[in-house]
């Protein structure tokens, strides 16, 4: 009888043990789904109000260990009206993907420039997650959209181009290369992202170059009617023991 | 049986965990190769370029067409000297001059003997 019993409470206690942790899952559902809206919302003031990027390259006797790469962007705008379309929350990997939408008909871009975009609807999606081991494929989704966005501006507006060469019996050898480019960009458009079999992410952005010379008021550099980029980004640094390099952009909201 | 089942599931895991996480190796190389041919392109642009030198070169890039528009905006040549040993007229070497003459070649032997000599271990062709 004692036994019966005795198993009988090891197995609701082992039965509790294992669905504990999803029952009582505490606030990492909700905080994943509010940190993924806010990704979202982030990623549409970029497209729509813009954002400022500042990137630098460098690299010394065309050696990996040495290739520093940067990219820091910055917005901050107040939009009224974005609307979350679709919320999607994987509990075994606590990660949350939010898709949000604004439709407007004017706004002041970055520069403090009125923009009319004719109530055009631009989507962007949001992923995040509350588990920092979850955080890679996400860090480098994010690495990815800034390379796009470092992409289209080198496109649009240029980059500068700064070396040092040595020549030897009428031989280049590049000593030192370093590329900067720092503009804003507004109206960037997601087309399509995701993660490769090895785990990197990237990201394609659209830029309709009449549309953005329109609402600019300059003239755009490239010729095509749009530009149509794809960034990557790595979960993982296969040259951190060099110490100096990070070719993963760094974020500044 | 139980042995195989853990096996089969160790080998599941390590699959997947040995080909994740590509890094960033790829990328990096393809961005350096990049600017390298930037680089020379840009370079290449210039009409003084020097045997030997360093070049230090600032340009804006623009796409044009699907291709980079290099426009030099400042550079700087730098030619690299090579140093010469100074030529002493007074106290430079004198010349041999060359005698035109035909050598046999089964008379060859110390090379301090002076002509017309002959040595002990010669045989005499007298």
């Amino acid at each position: 009888m004692n036994r019966t019993v005795i198993k009988h409470v090891i197995l609701i206690v082992v039965g509790l043990a294992i669905t504990a942790p999803q029952g009582w899952a505490g606030n990492k559902r909700i905080m994943s789904i509010k940190a993924a809206e806010v990704v979202a919302e982030r990623a549409i003031v970029e497209s729509v109000h813009g954002l400022k990027l500042r990137a630098k390259e460098e690299v010394v006797d065309m050696i990996p260990t040495t290739f520093e790469g940067s990219t820091e962007s910055k917005t901050a705008a107040t939009i009224k009206g974005i609307k979350y379309e679709e919320k999607t929350y994987d509990a075994q990997k606590d990660i949350a993907k939010v898709t949000a939408s604004v439709q407007l008909e004017n706004i002041t871009n970055i520069d403090g420039k009125p923009m009319s975009l004719g109530n055009k609807v631009f989507k962007r999606v949001g992923f995040a997650t509350s588990t920092p081991a979850m955080a890679g494929p996400i860090r480098a989704l994010r690495a990815a959209e800034l390379d796009a966005y470092k992409q289209l501006i080198k496109r649009v507006v240029g980059f500068t181009l700064e070396s040092k060469t040595t020549v030897e019996n009428f031989m280049l050898k590049s000593d030192e290369v370093k590329t900067k480019v720092i503009a804003t960009l507004y109206l960037a458009e997601l087309t399509d992202y995701g993660w490769d079999e090895n785990g990197d992410a990237y990201v394609k952005l659209k830029l309709d170059v009449k549309d953005a010379s329109a609402v600019i008021g300059e003239k755009v550099v490239e010729s095509a009617d749009t530009i149509e980029v794809e960034g990557l980004g790595s979960q993982e640094n296969d040259y951190k023991s060099g110490g100096k390099t990070s070719a993963q952009p760094k974020t500044k909201k | 049986m139980r042995l195989t089942s853990l096996i089969i599931l160790c080998f599941c895991m390590a699959i997947p965990a040995s080909s994740a996480y590509g890094g960033n190796r790829e990328m990096v190389e393809k961005e350096i190769k990049e600017l390298d041919e930037l680089n020379k392109q840009a370079v290449q642009q210039l009409p003084d370029i020097p045997q030997n030198g360093t070049i230090d070169l600032k340009a804006k890039v623009i796409q044009q067409d699907g291709k980079p528009k290099i426009d030099v905006i400042e550079h700087r040549v730098s030619p690299k000297k090579t140093k010469m040993a100074p030529l002493d007229k007074k106290k430079h070497l004198p010349a041999t001059p060359v005698v035109d003459k035909p050598i046999d070649l089964g008379k060859q032997g110390n090379l301090n003997k002076v002509e017309g000599e002959t040595t002990e271990n010669e045989p005499n062709s007298d």
